[in-house]
This record gives C-alpha cells, structure tokens and sequence, in this order.
C-alpha cells in the first residue's frame, strides 16, 4: 500500500491533522475519468498566483495619485529593473486568466457541473467571476491614462443610472462626486483587497469541489467508466502539461504581442477633456460593454447585463434534470452551443462601434443567451425528469 | 541551463552592459538628433535624462545635456516651453506633443515620423501658407499645411561616429529613437521570450512524455 | 516523488515491466529539476526589481553634488546647517578661544582618535582642528554610532571647543568632531570635502589637496 510515513511526517500529522486530509484531498483524491477541458483549473490557479506575485511587486512601486499615477507606471516600465516584465506579466495574465475563466465556466455549463450536489461549487465560481470582473475593472483604471480615466467614467455612470440608489452608491465609492485622487486611492486598495478576497474564495471553491468530487462526463454515456484514478499523479501531470501549454500561449502574448495587451490610448496620460476615439472595453468585459449598448435605456442596459448574469446563479434549480452532460442531451447540446455563439457574438460587438448591424446582432444575442437559459433550459431539463429512461435520439 | 544563464545575466546586467561597443546604433544617433534638434520644441515627459545611459556610455555628458536644461539626471525631459500656451503661441497655435510614446501614439507610426520629416517640399502653385505653416504632402494635419517647421537639414550635425548627416539618415536615425522611447526593452523582451518559449517547450516535452508513461498503465 | 498509490487498480506500477519504471522515474526527477530550475529563474526579475530604480544613475548625480556655501555671514562662534547629498552639515565659525581648546591636552588624552588616525577625513583636514582652516569647522552630522543627527553641545568640565553630542545613546563629540573614548561612536565624524573658492565662500563635493577622497569610502558614515 502507501509507503511508510517518514518519522517526520509521523510527527507532523501528530501535532498537525491536517496533514492526513491533505493526502487524501491531493495525492489520494479519486478523479472519474475527466476529459481535458477539467484542466482549466489548475492552470487558473497557476496564473492567479502569478498575477497576485506580480501585482505585490508593482504596488511596491505604483503611486495612487492622479498626478504621480501615470508616471510612477512609466517609470515601473523605464526604470525599475525588469520592472517591464513584472508589469507584462500583469497585463498579459489578465488576459490569458479571463480566456482560461470563460472557458472554465463553459466547461462547467456543457458538462452540467452547476447540478446537485455541486451548486457551491457552481455559485462560488460564479462569485469569483464576477469579483475577477470588478478586479479587472479596479485594476484598469491604476495607470490613469485615456482608457483607465474614460472606462472609469464609464462605469461610474452606468452605476448612477440605478434608481434612487446609483448616485450615493457612486458617491460612496468614489469618495465624491469626481474621478479624483480619493477615487483612485480607493480603486486601488479595492483592487489590492481584492487580490486576497479572490485566493480566499478560490480555496473555498476548490473545498466545495473537494467535498463532492469532480463530475463524471461519462456518467450519461451509454458505456459510463466509474472506475476513478488518483489525483496524484495521473491528474496532476496532466494538470502540469496544460499548465504548461497555457503559460507558452501566456508568453507569447508578453514577450512577442506586447502592443496588442495595452491600448495605444493608454499610453496617454488620462485628460478628463478629451474621450479618446478608439475607446472600446478590454475584450473580456466586451461582451457585457455590448450587453449595456444594445439597450436604448441607460438603467434598461444595466439591469439586462446584470440579469445576464444572475440568471447564471440559478441554474442549479432552473436545470433539474439528472443528466449533465450537454454531448447526451440533443437540445440543450444546440442551446448551450448557441448560447456560447451568443456570448462570442457580444463580445466582438462590444468591440465595435455600435453601428447598426452590430446593435441588432447583440440583441439578437441577448435574446438567444436568456432563452437558452429561462426557456430550453427548465423545458428540457423537466421533459427529460418526466421520461427519465432518456431518449438518445 | 545555458538559457538561464543567459537570463540570469540579461537581468543582472541590466541593460548597461548591453550598449554596443564600436559604431553607434540608429537608436544612439537618433538621440543625438533628438538632443541637437527636437529637444529645441519638444519634451519626452515620461523619459528621463538618466533613462538615456542606455544609449550613451558617458554619463557625464548626460549630466551636462541635463543641466543645460536646469535639471539633473533624475527629472523628466520636460517641454522647453513653460507653458501649453506658449508652446502654442510659438507654433501657430498647435502645441510640440510630447515624444515619449509618439511613435505608437501618432497615426501612422513610425513609417509615417520617417516620412515626415523628409517630405518639406515649396508648395505648389496657387497654394498659400500663413505663417507658421510648411507645405508637406505627407502630414495628415491641416491639409499638408503642416505646423512644424522643417527640422532637419544636410550635414547641421556631425554625428560623432562619423556618419554622415543626411535628411534621410537623420529621419531614419532619431525615428528608431523615437520607437526605442516607447518601447525601450524590445531587444530584450524577445531574448529573453525567446529562452521563456525554449523552456517551456522542453518542459512540454518532458511533461507530455511523463504523463504518457503515466497513462500507459 | 511519491510512488503512484496502488489503492487505485488502473495504475498499479508493481505490475509495470522495469524498463518502464526506470524510464518514468527519470522523468519524473528531470521534469521536477526542470520545473525547479524554472521556478528559481522566475523569482529573478521580482529579486531584481527589489534593487529599485536605476541606483547608478542616482549615485551619479549625487556623487557629482557641489554645494558652495557662503560663509560670510558667519560671526565667531556661530553656526549653520546645510544639506549637502542628503547629509545634514554643520559649519562652525570658531572663537580664538575654540581653537585653542582643540589642542589642549586635557582634551586629547580623552578622545579615542585624538590625531584622525582613521580616514574618516580627507588628507587636508587631518590635522589637530579636523578642517582646512582652522577658523571653520565643517562636519556631517551624522552619528558614526547607529546614524542619529547630534545636536551642538560642549563636553563638560572643559573649555568650549563647540562639541556635539548625539541624543540617541549618548556620544559625546568635542569642537573638532572627535568623539571621546568609552562612548557607542566608534569613530569621529566625517568632513566632507571640500575646498575654499574665496576666503568666505566655500565649496563642498571636492577637495582639491585630496582629488581621490571618496565619501563613500571612509570608516563610517
């Protein structure tokens, strides 16, 4: 069986228990036979820490004044040694880390992890995603140039549009009633907090998943596999090579497409004067950007992208069905394809100027993304309680 | 490991050992031209006078170009006008932009700062200036009527390695200081990008190769 | 590494034929000394940005720091302070009387370096008044104890020479920046170099008897 403990670790697990559920929740831990895309996960954890170890080293030197910002991010660039690098990997890990997140919850959605008994796991991922948004939007506006200052406004706005509650909410946040020192003081220990609230959150979102397991995507096949294999190290040396396969697109991104990761905007300092032309969202908050355009109503915008959201929380209950897997569902293999498309179609509208065809196309989106999620979804999941049996038809 | 070495070194070193030797690069020329010509009108805010011992081994000179500009080694390359309206008032009302990052910022790029500095040409007939303005057919502002004056002319410097000051040369020269100022690690960037890659390529391998192992059983 | 636990069926390695052991184990060690080795290059450029920003070009421009004081408004006993390279320096205009106390040899036989035997001066100012003019004394006031700023003070029970003493642990210094023996200074307090442009007007940054005297350098600063 398992090796015999070392003295030392017989006299750690004494004094420490937590060593013991530790084995068994890695090394031990018994995986049903998932595919590829279950790798996701460890390569977020893999860049989350990076980001967090490179954020540490730029608020060492950042300065969150609007006067000193921009220049105290130039000079992270020109003159703190190899402070270029850090920055990159900052910059560029937000992007690879929103790709890697947006495939992790699509994952999620085709392979039904959201259903009984996993909804913590669903609903604490879903959490963490939308802390990660705000992080992400916190964390733009730190260099105070043309995109940081106009997005911030931006948003800010948006937020007033909510009635009765918008215009303190924003005077609470920004500590006024400007985009002014207080305001990116604030944004940046809303940022830094943020940080450590996340990693927090990331280990009750793995202990929700260790306390249930990882879903079997064969469980609805006609031939399930339920033998399981161990965590370490037949999953962790997959988990590694993914790992591995991220961090070269990662680099490439950092070393050889620097200029596409900042705005050329950006690289003015921020002049609350003048809207920069080419303003457009960093491309994984377009497609909510696209969801606030496509309504004619400032608070009718709003409440559509916010809802695009919530909706998301409840689908551990609007899907009751026993299965999981999309692959064996025919109709909810069409919608959650469509719904994907939609999300993809949103975001490159809400990289766009909001011509004509790209407002139509985002609604058109709209409409796809809520009626996958509040009409195929509950119909389909309820059909197929009814005829349990399941037809693979 | 020669890789990391080679990083290790890169990042020790800094970009002081990096300074080639013999014959100046363009981006060294260039800051020659930008110390003797642009500097008369423009600033480079984001860089600073010690930025430039990138370029140039002699610090010494640094200090001096700096204190001729009441400033020392740490303080911005600041516009020579005191004010945005002054800087206006002495160019026909469009103020010098600042060239830390002109070279992504303006539209064109950097083909488009080479080929404007070289295409000052009489302007055509029937065509008037007012004052403060030169006829160039590439400026994308004002109708050609651009608003900088022709900055450069055949042989008004001496580069001190002896090459010679041509209009063309000279465009050439300070554009690729101009792209160095808004991206002063690229050199190093794909070095050291390049190590990153090898690496993580090895590293593939070797994972690929163990977790078929892994799974053969 | 651990072995592979053989609670799992599917991958029990006891049944592995041992070539297929022998090749995993090593690249088991040769992808975790690669990923180790990985992981140390990765710390280099945090390491790195800990130096902070181009301290070269700050040492440059410090090192080139003049500082010309004017000293006329200086009568006979009196006293000011300047910053030069962020370095607090006193310059004392001294009374006949001052001068004469330096030398007295009740005062000598209490100092630790009484002949500025330690280079904690330039060649010019190592004499009995630490400076180059005996009328002017010119010293960073800083503690060669633990760096803490001394204030003016005499010693007692000795003729005012214009001494220092240190309010963090009690060093005493006399007129000259020599500090008595048994006290936590180790050493007197350094001159900085300098030179006089006119008989009233001095220049800190450079020492002319003394061109290679380098602040960095000496015993302790």
């Amino acid at each position: 069986m398992t090796p015999p403990p070392s003295p030392f670790s017989h006299w750690l697990n004494k004094r420490l228990p937590f060593l013991r559920p530790l084995h068994q929740h890695f090394s031990r831990f018994p995986m049903p036979p998932v595919n590829g895309w279950w790798t996701l996960g460890a390569c977020l954890i893999a860049i989350v820490l990076l980001m967090g170890a490179s954020g540490l080293f730029l608020a060492l030197n950042y300065t969150p004044d609007i006067q000193q910002a921009f220049s105290s991010i130039e000079t992270i660039e020109r003159r703190v040694p190899s402070g270029w690098l850090i920055r990159s990997l900052h910059m560029g890990g937000a992007t690879v880390f929103f790709a890697a997140l947006y495939l992790h919850i699509g994952r999620g959605l085709w392979y039904g992890s959201y259903k009984a008994p996993r909804e913590l796991v669903w609903l604490s991922g879903l959490l963490l995603m939308v802390l990660f948004m705000t992080t992400a939007f916190a964390g733009y506006v730190l260099p105070w140039g043309q995109m940081s200052y106009w997005g911030a406004t931006v948003i800010t706005h948006a937020i007033e549009a909510i009635p009765a509650l918008g215009k303190p909410l924003v005077t609470f946040l920004l500590g006024g009633n400007d985009l002014g020192t207080v305001a990116l003081h604030r944004l940046f220990v809303l940022h830094f907090t943020l940080g450590f609230i996340v990693l927090a959150i990331i280990g009750l979102h793995v202990l929700c998943l260790h306390g249930v397991g990882s879903s079997n995507p064969t469980a609805d096949s006609p031939t399930p596999i339920t033998t399981t294999r161990p965590f370490h190290s037949d999953y962790s040396i997959k988990d590694g090579l993914a790992v591995c396969g991220v961090l070269i697109i990662y680099a490439i991104l950092i070393f050889f497409l620097p200029d596409w990761l900042e705005k050329t905007s950006n690289l003015i300092p921020a002049d609350p004067l003048k809207t920069p032309s080419d303003i457009t969202p960093e491309w994984y908050l377009a497609p909510f950007y696209a969801m606030l355009r496509a309504v004619p109503s400032r608070l009718g915008g709003l409440i559509i992208a916010a809802t695009s959201i919530i909706i998301l929380f409840a689908l551990p209950w609007l899907d009751q069905s026993p299965r999981h897997n999309a692959t064996y569902r025919p109709t909810i293999r069409v919608g959650m394809t469509l719904a994907f498309m939609a999300f993809l179609t949103l975001g490159i509208a809400g990289l766009h100027t909001p011509s004509t065809i790209w407002l139509w196309l985002s609604r058109l989106s709209l409409i796809v993304w809520f009626s996958v999620f509040l009409l195929i979804l509950p119909l389909t999941a309820r059909h197929e309680r009814l005829s349990p049996k399941g037809d693979h038809s | 490991m020669r890789s990391m070495i080679l990083i290790v070194g890169f990042f020790w070193g800094g970009l002081f050992t990096i300074t080639p030797a013999i014959a100046d690069t363009a981006e060294q020329r260039g800051l020659f031209v930008f110390q003797h010509v642009c500097s008369a009108c423009h600033g480079m805010e984001q860089a600073h006078y010690g930025d430039m011992a990138a370029l140039t081994s002699s610090l010494p000179a640094l200090q001096e170009w700096s204190k001729q500009h009441q400033a020392n080694l740490e303080s911005p390359i600041a516009s020579p006008y005191p004010s945005i309206a002054v800087g206006k008032a002495a160019n026909g009302g469009d103020f010098p932009p600042d060239l830390s990052h002109i070279a992504r910022t303006i539209r064109g790029g950097t083909p488009y700062i080479e080929a404007i500095l070289q295409d000052y040409h009489a302007p055509p007939p029937g065509m008037t200036l007012a004052a403060h303005a030169y006829y160039n057919p590439t400026a994308l502002t004002h109708h050609h009527r651009f608003r900088m004056p022709p900055p450069l002319h055949d042989n008004m410097l001496i580069y001190p390695d002896g090459t010679k000051a041509t209009v063309p040369q000279m465009a050439h020269d300070v554009t690729a200081f101009l792209q160095w100022s808004n991206d002063s690690h690229r050199k190093t960037r794909s070095i050291i990008g390049s190590c990153v890659l090898l690496y993580l390529v090895i590293m593939g391998g070797l994972l690929l190769a163990l977790k078929k192992t892994t799974w053969s059983h | 590494m651990d072995d592979t636990p053989q609670s799992h069926p599917p991958s029990s390695s006891q049944e592995c034929h041992a070539p297929t052991t022998t090749r995993r184990h090593v690249l088991e060690i040769s992808t975790a000394a690669l990923g180790g080795a990985g992981a140390c290059a990765l710390a280099v450029p945090f390491l790195n940005s800990l130096r902070g920003t181009q301290t070269a070009i700050q040492q440059a421009e410090e090192e080139s720091a003049l500082l010309d004081v004017d000293v006329s408004d200086l009568t006979p006993g009196a006293q000011k302070n300047v910053i030069w390279r962020h370095w607090p320096v006193s310059i004392q205009r001294r009374t006949p009387q001052m001068q004469e106390a330096l030398k007295s040899a009740e005062l000598l036989r209490q100092l630790r370096d009484p002949y500025s035997k330690a280079r904690q001066q330039p060649l010019d100012a190592a004499n009995l008044y630490r400076s180059l003019n005996p009328e002017y004394g010119v010293f960073i006031t800083v503690c060669t104890h633990l760096g803490c700023i001394p204030t003016m003070h005499d010693i007692p029970g000795l003729p005012s020479s214009g001494g220092f003493f240190c309010p963090c642990h009690g060093s005493q210094f006399d007129g000259a920046g020599r500090v008595l023996q048994n006290m936590p200074a180790p050493y007197n307090l350094p001159v900085p170099p300098l030179f006089f442009l006119t008989s009233t007007k001095l220049r800190l940054g450079m020492s002319k008897a003394d061109p290679h005297f380098d602040i960095n350098t000496i015993q302790q600063i």
